[in-house]
This record gives C-alpha cells, structure tokens and sequence, in this order.
C-alpha cells in the first residue's frame, strides 16, 4: 500500500424536504479544508452538520453560520471537541460574537431596504434561531496510541441536538451517537440557540465521545430523518434491508451521486419509512 | 393511524372558531379584576390568531399553514372578522396576517442596548371584536360550520382534518345542539374525521372540569349534551394536555366545563396543536 493511495475522502450530499425549494433547505454542512469528494486527505479534517429548527426565524442562516464558524473554531482548537473546557467556550464565543455582528448588519439591511421587521416577527427575534450541531474531528493518521496501524486515525465528535454520527466497519454498524435508539428521537431535541450564551451549561448539554478509524472504515453523519430511519433498520432482527442502506449510502457517497441519493431519498419517503425532512449525509471513507 | 398527516403549504390545516356571542355573554367573569365574558373570549382569539401567526412566521412573510374562520352566533350567525376581512369565511393565515381590522397600541419596555430598558409602541393585532347580543343559536352555527368543514374535506381528501371549537357560554336556544354536532364528524379525510372540541366559559365561581374521560360528575344537562358532541383528543393532543399537568386517559375529550380566562387560553392551545408541521 503506497501513501498515495491512502486517505480520506469527504463526500456531503444535502436535500430539501419535500415541496421546499433548496434555498428553503434549513441543514447546512461545512468541511474544512475545502475540497473536492474525490480528495483523498491526509491532513485533519473538520466536519459540521446543523440542522436548522423550522419553527425559528433565520434558521437557515443560523444553521450555516453555526456548521462554517465552528467546524472553522474546531479545524483550529481540535480540542473543543474533548470536553466542555475552555476550547469548547472559545469556540463557542467566537460562534455567539460573529453571529451578533452578522444579524446586526441582516437588521439594518432591512431598515435601509425599506423592510422593518413586522409585528409578528418580533417574538421569534426576541427568541434567537436555533439549530442542532454536529461536530468532528479526524485526526492526522498515526496520531493514536497505541499505534497498531500506522494509518489509523482518531477522531473526535460532540453533539448537540439529534443529528448522528454512525461508524461502519466491514458493512457492520460499531458505533451511534448520540442517540442509540429510535425511540430516542422526538419532536424536542436538543438545540443551540443563537442567544446562548452560558457556554457551561451548553457544554454541559453537549454530548461528547472519540474514536479510531481504521483502513475501510466509514464514517456516516446525517440529519434526523436519516438518522433514525438507519437505526431502525439496525435494530431489525433481519439484517437485509440496513445492508441494503449501507449499500447505497456507500454508493452514493464514493460517487457523490446527489442525484442518485435524491431519487433514493425520494422513494424513501413515498414508502412512509423516511420522514419528509431535509436530508443531509456526510460520507467519511477511510480508503487504504 | 389518525390525525397524523401532514401540515404543509400544500397539505394546510382547517381550523373553524364558533364564538358564542349571545347577550349573556355581557357578564362579567373573574380574570382577577371582573372583565366580560365577551371581551375574555375575543381577546382569547385575538391573541390564538397572534400565536398562529407568529408560529407559520418566516421571516417578512407569512406561511400558509392554516385556513381559519372565526364565526360568532348571537343576533346572527356568520363570519366576525373585522376590516378587510369583514363578511369573509375560511381565509389562508397570511391574509388574515395583513389584515388585522387595526393595531392597537400598547406600550412595553424594551432593552435600551446598555443594560437599561426604554418604553417603547408596539401594535398589538385585532381582528374579532368582543359581541354580546341576543340569543344562542347553537344549531345554526353548528350547521354552518358543518358546512365548511364539507368543503374543506372535499378539496382536501387527503390532509389533516379540520377542528371545529365551539366557545359558549349556555345552553342552544335553538334547539338539541347534538345532532348537529355529531354531523361534524361524518366529514372524514383520509386521516380521519373531523373534530369538534367545546369548550363553556363560567362566571368563573365554580370549579372547571378540565378534558374529562366519561359523563361522570359532570353536573347537569348542558355539560351531558356538550361533552357528547366533543370529540376525542387525538394522541398528540392528549399529549400535550397531560403535559401541561391535566390527567388524561384514552377516552379524554375535547371538552372543558365552567371554564375560566386560563381555560379558554388552554382549551385553544390544546385545541389548535399540531405536530407533523412543515
């Protein structure tokens, strides 16, 4: 096996719900470095989801400044994603501090453009937008103790909210976070909101974990819907239909084929099994 | 399973209001400082007509998420809304958005930037304006908003099924409201049949009997015939209203008895709750 043939390649495949235009999609996703699917990357890589909540003002906006302004904080403070310590506030921080600049400047635009906010927006202002948050980290190869593969990578993640995280080795599920069942999901999760400012108690409503990634690993993340639709073919007593998932998530993502994942995700959604939702599915392949 | 379509631009939710504007409505409940029963229920409107439009809001624009008519019973029966509205019957929530029949002013305190807060206007939306004149011609309201619903159903044979809420104050004076209350809920969508929820505002000196499950204790006539006609609560509202700390069972319905002011604020936030929202 030579280097060149060793890394990591990022695919990100993002639909709206059903009957939504995509710029009315509220689930962002940003990786640092930039760069295209058929990259294979031998450095750190950043990865955040978010999912915007609907029934908040500017969620979209909220939920691609939160995905671009914290995978950024992460590619450079890796150890945010460690635990609820001083990284994590400062990321955090710098997350709250641009994002006021931001809807400072969206105000006033409004005001000079002849647009005020109108009377039934105010409690949705005063209330801040919202979003759930998941973030990773994959390590530069090597960088694991105990080394038993030099390619071997660690990675950290932490959650907010009810976007997932799946690990997959040899087309067999190893590890779910946050949410383990799917039971677990519901109408409430978890959000960041863009007025939190008590990164303590963020921190402590934050879920945090790490891991090892070997040669063919995948690494799944992905918005709600997906997410517990995977589970619950996981958690079926016949194993066919999530190695048919896993088949075609795979697929899609080594051939960032979005408009195969649509039609896919589309039929889903006619068969009642995946709720009509934006869809957003990070593939994270370990090749080598 | 019912009541679980879902609420979109494409797919939107029917919800019908029956204000009981008869002269006994003229009374006056204790809301902590006496206030009519007819400015209670409107200002109870007014303000289920904000929170719906604050919760369809994105952005400068309205969402669709909802058809809504609001129709009073008393000297007449038909549609109350004011201004630009007045005479119309089921209106999409964006136009009733840009239609309120005026703001009324009220001062609050804002944030002055520096820690400090500045009183400041803000417009407040009327559109249904408190009514209290002659009789309760149950019957007939119950008829028209049958009728409503049938279209609704006809045109949307596949959506979430239109709510009818019947806010009252006594008994029909135009005769057995049952028959005409059942008839609601012949009016079925694919995701089951129309539902219907009563909800009697008091003078606010007895106790209120909140969603209850059976006949039982209910204390005479009117609460036997209107508990009848009340649908029941839909899992999602059932709920909701357990959490909101009322003890609810299978049965549970739509129906609240001697209700006060916090009732009729409840019984409309129960009443209007959906979930599968798009």
């Amino acid at each position: 096996m030579t280097g060149a043939n060793v890394g990591v390649a990022v695919t990100q495949l993002i639909i709206p719900k059903r009957g939504n235009s995509r710029s009315e999609c509220e689930d962002a996703c940003y990786v640092v470095p930039e760069g295209a699917a058929s990259d294979l990357r031998a450095e750190p890589i950043t990865v955040v989801v978010s999912d915007g909540a609907s029934e908040s003002t500017l969620a979209r906006e909220w939920a691609h400044h939160l995905a671009r302004t914290m995978a950024i904080g992460v590619a450079e403070e890796p150890e945010a994603l460690e635990g609820p310590g001083a990284a994590f506030g400062k990321v955090m921080t710098r997350l709250s501090g641009e994002w006021e600049v931001w809807h400072a400047g969206y105000l006033n635009r409004r005001m000079a453009t002849g647009r005020p906010p109108r009377w039934f927006e105010y409690p949705k202002l005063a209330a801040g937008a919202f979003a759930t948050t998941l973030a990773v980290y994959v390590d530069v190869p090597g960088n694991a103790p105990p080394v038993v593969d030099r390619h071997r990578r660690r990675w950290l993640t932490a959650a907010l909210g009810d976007s997932c995280l799946f690990q997959v080795r040899d087309g067999r599920l190893i590890r779910r976070f946050p949410l383990k069942s799917a039971a677990a999901f519901g109408n409430s999760p978890h959000l960041l909101g863009s007025r939190d400012r008590d990164w303590v108690v963020t921190g402590e409503r934050t879920m945090f974990t790490r891991g090892y990634a070997e040669r063919g690993d995948e690494l799944m993340l992905m918005t709600d819907a997906l997410a517990a639709y995977l589970i619950d073919c996981a958690d079926e007593t016949s194993a066919s239909r999530f190695e048919g998932l896993i088949h075609n998530l795979r697929d899609f993502g080594r051939a960032d084929d979005e408009s195969g994942f649509e039609d896919w995700v589309n039929q889903q959604r006619s068969t009642g099994r995946l709720r009509n939702d934006d869809v957003t599915f990070v593939h994270i392949n370990f090749v080598g | 399973m019912a009541y679980e379509a879902e609420i979109s631009r494409s797919n939107p939710g029917c919800l019908v209001f029956l204000v009981d504007q008869s002269g006994s409505m003229e009374e006056e409940v204790d809301a902590g400082v006496p206030q009519r029963k007819a400015v209670a229920v409107a200002e109870a409107i007014n303000r289920l007509l904000f929170e719906l439009t604050v919760k369809c809001g994105k952005e400068d624009t309205v969402r669709d998420y909802f058809h809504v008519a609001v129709v009073g019973y008393g000297a007449t029966v038909g549609p109350v809304f004011g201004g630009e509205l007045q005479g119309r019957d089921l209106i999409p929530i964006s136009v009733v958005a840009d239609n309120p029949a005026y703001m009324s002013q009220q001062t609050v305190l804002v944030s002055d930037g520096a820690g400090g807060f500045v009183e400041a206007a803000q417009g407040k939306p009327i559109w249904v304006e408190p009514v209290a004149s002659g009789g309760t011609p149950m019957n007939e309201a119950l008829r028209y908003a049958e009728t409503l619903v049938a279209g609704w159903v006809s045109e949307h044979p596949g959506g979430f099924p239109p709510i009818v809420l019947n806010l009252t104050d006594g008994a029909s004076t135009d005769g057995d409201p049952v028959g005409a209350g059942h008839a609601i809920s012949t009016h079925v969508t694919a995701d089951g049949p129309a539902l219907l929820f009563n909800l009697h505002v008091s003078m606010g000196q007895q106790d209120p009997v909140t969603f209850p499950d059976s006949e039982d204790g209910l204390p005479n006539g009117l609460s036997h015939t209107l508990f009848s006609m009340s649908s029941v609560l839909p899992d999602h509202m059932r709920g909701y209203a357990q959490s909101l700390g009322y003890v609810v069972s299978g049965a549970t319905r739509g129906f609240v008895y001697n209700g006060d002011i916090s009732s009729v604020v409840q019984f409309l936030d129960i009443g209007t709750r959906v979930t599968n929202f798009r």
